[in-house]
């Protein structure tokens, strides 16, 4: 098994998500540290890739912090399987330590996003209403679908994610 | 008297107030007993200053407490709150009281179903919000409802005899010298007697606690509310971080030892109380959807 498997559980989660409370899954995006040389071409040949990619649209945002972001929007099938071939290029060209997250957005009155921590393989929700976070909510989302999906359990490492570009 | 949580602040003030008590008793019938009051009158007075004890119980708590019993006027938030929750479950509101306190906690005492009361802190009321404070008065009437001061308490008069007749037999010893050995057998056996009401009042209490916890989440309908109001109280919902992702990472890369790690405590992976009981309220959650 993989250790990226838990990101394939995805689709079939967010329709949990969707049936329990009503939530329908919007963009996703990968989150990976800028560093110099050959970085460079590591960017051109994802975005390479996104281009060719007929079923999603996509957005190359850099934030503050010194991250660059590929922004996905289509099916979370499709962006799932976008974020593990972005995954593939970049641990392939050796920069898989630099890949810090990958966040899911799923969306009724409140912005829930699921975070992906790459180097525990592992989601733990961040939950935005009215652009404060809700520990509640966030709790239930971990309570309703943590028998689907790998989850981080230890709330002390439930690190916020403020302003993300997507 | 149940509480909401441990507080050994509050624990400590209630059992001096009873120890104090306790000790008055002690002086008081050694000073009869000197005067040659006989034995079974000693223990009829003994009984009766106990029986006393019990019947304004929730007025020495409320007393060494601080506890003021407050009026709508000067709470209105948590007298609607009481007022909707005893209106669901069918019982007779009980009176509130506030205790100035920082530290967060809430208790009910009383004998019976009519004359409980429910106090909470000040600190208590800054920390929670609506819902969570709902999660926690709808835990304490769930107490009430379920007759738990009643509960204790008579799980507990078998310790309190024991302890009497622990203390008194003692005192039988020194002054009764032709029968010492029926003594010390009766002293070893209220020993006994003492430890284990003692251990299975503990029991039934964390027991109870559980018991309170589910029927309070069911009378809100918002267990995940109660279980963060446990989270804020206990002081696990401030170290959930606020610090930003990203910005924790790029300080990792400069520290020896990572501040991500799994030496810290796994709220969902260990089985102490807090940590118990909201795992269970979560549970609870869970099988609502």
């Amino acid at each position: 098994m993989r250790l990226r498997d838990g990101l394939f559980a995805l689709p079939s989660a967010s329709i949990s998500l969707d049936i329990k409370l009503g939530l329908k899954s919007g963009k996703a995006a990968i989150c990976v540290k800028e560093s110099s040389g050959i970085f460079k071409s590591v960017v051109e040949e994802v975005e390479n890739f996104l281009k060719i990619s007929k079923e999603l649209s996509y957005e190359c945002v850099r934030d503050r912090y010194g991250y660059i972001w590929f922004i996905l929007s289509s099916s979370i099938e499709a962006e799932t399987a976008a974020i593990d071939a972005i995954i593939d290029t970049i641990e392939k060209n050796g920069f898989s330590s630099n890949i810090l997250a990958a966040v899911f957005e799923f969306l009724n009155k409140k912005r829930v996003y699921l975070i992906f921590r790459f180097n525990e393989k592992k989601f733990y929700p961040f939950v935005l209403i009215n652009n404060k976070r809700d520990i509640s909510e966030e709790m239930r989302i971990y309570t309703l679908i943590k028998n689907e999906l790998p989850m981080i359990d230890d709330m002390e490492r439930w690190y916020p994610m403020w302003n993300m570009p997507l | 008297m149940q509480r909401i949580k441990r507080d050994h602040g509050l624990t400590a003030r209630i059992v001096l107030a009873f120890v104090v008590l306790a000790l008055v008793y002690f002086v008081f019938l050694s000073i009869l007993a000197y005067f040659g009051i006989g034995m079974i009158p000693l223990i009829a007075i003994g009984v009766f200053m106990v029986l006393i004890q019990y019947l304004i119980s929730d007025k020495i708590v409320l007393w060494s407490t601080g506890a003021r019993i407050v009026s709508r006027e000067e709470y209105p938030i948590l007298h609607d709150i009481t007022d909707r929750l005893v209106m669901r479950i069918g019982l007779k509101k009980p009176k509130l009281a506030v205790m100035y306190s920082d530290i967060p906690n809430a208790f009910a005492t009383g004998k019976s179903k009519s004359s409980a009361v429910v106090a909470v802190t000040s600190g208590l009321l800054n920390l929670l919000d609506d819902e969570e404070l709902e999660g926690v008065i709808a835990h304490e009437l769930a107490h009430i409802k379920n007759r738990d001061m009643l509960a204790i308490t008579l799980a507990s008069l078998f310790s309190t005899v024991a302890w009497y007749v622990m203390h008194y037999g003692w005192y039988g010893v020194s002054y009764n010298r032709r029968d010492n050995s029926a003594i010390i057998i009766a002293i070893i056996v209220a020993m006994i007697t003492w430890f284990v009401s003692f251990l299975i009042t503990r029991a039934i209490s964390r027991y109870r606690e559980y018991v309170a916890d589910r029927d309070g989440a069911i009378i809100t309908g918002k267990p995940i509310k109660l279980a963060n109001a446990l989270m804020k109280i206990s002081g696990k919902m401030s170290r959930i971080p606020t610090r930003d992702l990203r910005e924790v990472e790029s300080l990792n890369a400069f520290f020896i030892i990572p501040a991500i790690g799994d030496s810290l405590a796994n709220i969902f992976a260990t089985h102490p109380p807090v940590e118990a009981r909201i795992k269970r309220l979560m549970a609870m959650e869970e099988r609502l959807y």
